[in-house]
């Protein structure tokens, strides 16, 4: 497999499939992947670490509103009685279901570590030392989330 | 039927109570093993517990491992609910004396019928 097709569409949005529509009802309209996206205004950027055999990060973007829609649903509750709190824990478990099927898919045996979630305007990442990227994007509930999966050059 | 959940994510342990509520079970929470091996002292054991992996303190691995080691409450049943998927993983933890094993994400319907195949 090359640097540049790791991990694929069809590797990917079946595992989204699964976490999203299957487990809490939320459409999920596969948009593909792309070199680069920006998420504008607040928003919610949260990680995972995979390390192993493999070694990456996955890193899952979203707006603060879907963020909040997200833990809505989850926490089966009114968006104006979730804490910020919840939308947390919301999307580290988001971040946790996602990182840990695809670590099933990535040559093993590898660990995943515990989610990180921050919140913030024009938040960014950067990994030190040379690494491939890919970026996927997907709509949940006509909103925009992104799936970034990075493998550190050392695999 | 008393239930322990534990799971670090609280989102987790609402959906896991919802579900084994619904079955007519009383459900008692925990944050993670340390606090789980507490809550199951204090509850004078448990009929069944749901159990994360990975989690902050003490993991699920090592709760199974200090529960199946502990006289008292060795005999209590324990299916794992998480998101490692791996074989081996699977093969670990059943070693360690998890009864079940169920990989995040999850439906309701797929829960309950892993407690039916449990006798529950």
């Amino acid at each position: 497999m090359s640097a540049e097709n790791f991990i694929t569409e069809e590797m990917l949005y079946p595992i989204l499939e699964d976490v999203f529509s299957t487990m809490f009802g939320m459409p999920m309209e596969a948009r593909g992947r792309v070199s680069e996206v920006h998420i504008d205004g607040r928003a919610c950027l949260c990680s995972i670490s995979i390390t192993g055999t493999w070694n990456g990060i996955v890193l899952v973007q979203c707006s603060d509103a879907l963020a909040k829609e997200i833990g809505t649903v989850m926490f089966s509750t009114d968006a104006e009685a979730i804490s910020k709190a919840e939308i947390k824990d919301a999307m580290g478990e988001i971040t946790n279901m996602v990182g840990g099927n695809l670590k099933r898919i990535l040559p093993g045996p590898s660990a995943l570590s515990l989610p990180n979630v921050m919140f913030g305007s024009d938040l960014s990442w950067k990994v030190p030392g040379p690494a491939d990227i890919c970026i996927f994007c997907v709509l949940i509930s006509g909103m925009l989330l992104v799936v970034t999966i990075v493998r550190r050059a050392q695999n | 039927m008393k239930v322990l959940v534990v799971d670090d994510s609280k989102v987790m342990r609402v959906i896991l109570s919802r579900i084994l509520k619904e079955m007519g079970h009383e459900v008692v929470e925990a944050g993670d093993g340390q606090d789980a091996l507490k809550k199951v002292e204090e509850s004078g054991g448990v009929g069944l517990a749901l159990v994360d992996w990975n989690m902050p303190v003490m993991n699920g691995l090592d709760f199974v491992k200090a529960l199946r080691a502990d006289t008292r409450f060795w005999q209590i049943p324990v299916m794992m609910v998480t998101t490692e998927t791996e074989m081996g993983q699977v093969q670990l933890a059943l070693q360690a004396g998890a009864n079940n094993y169920v990989t995040k994400p999850f439906t309701p319907d797929v829960i309950q019928e892993k407690l039916k195949s449990m006798g529950f």
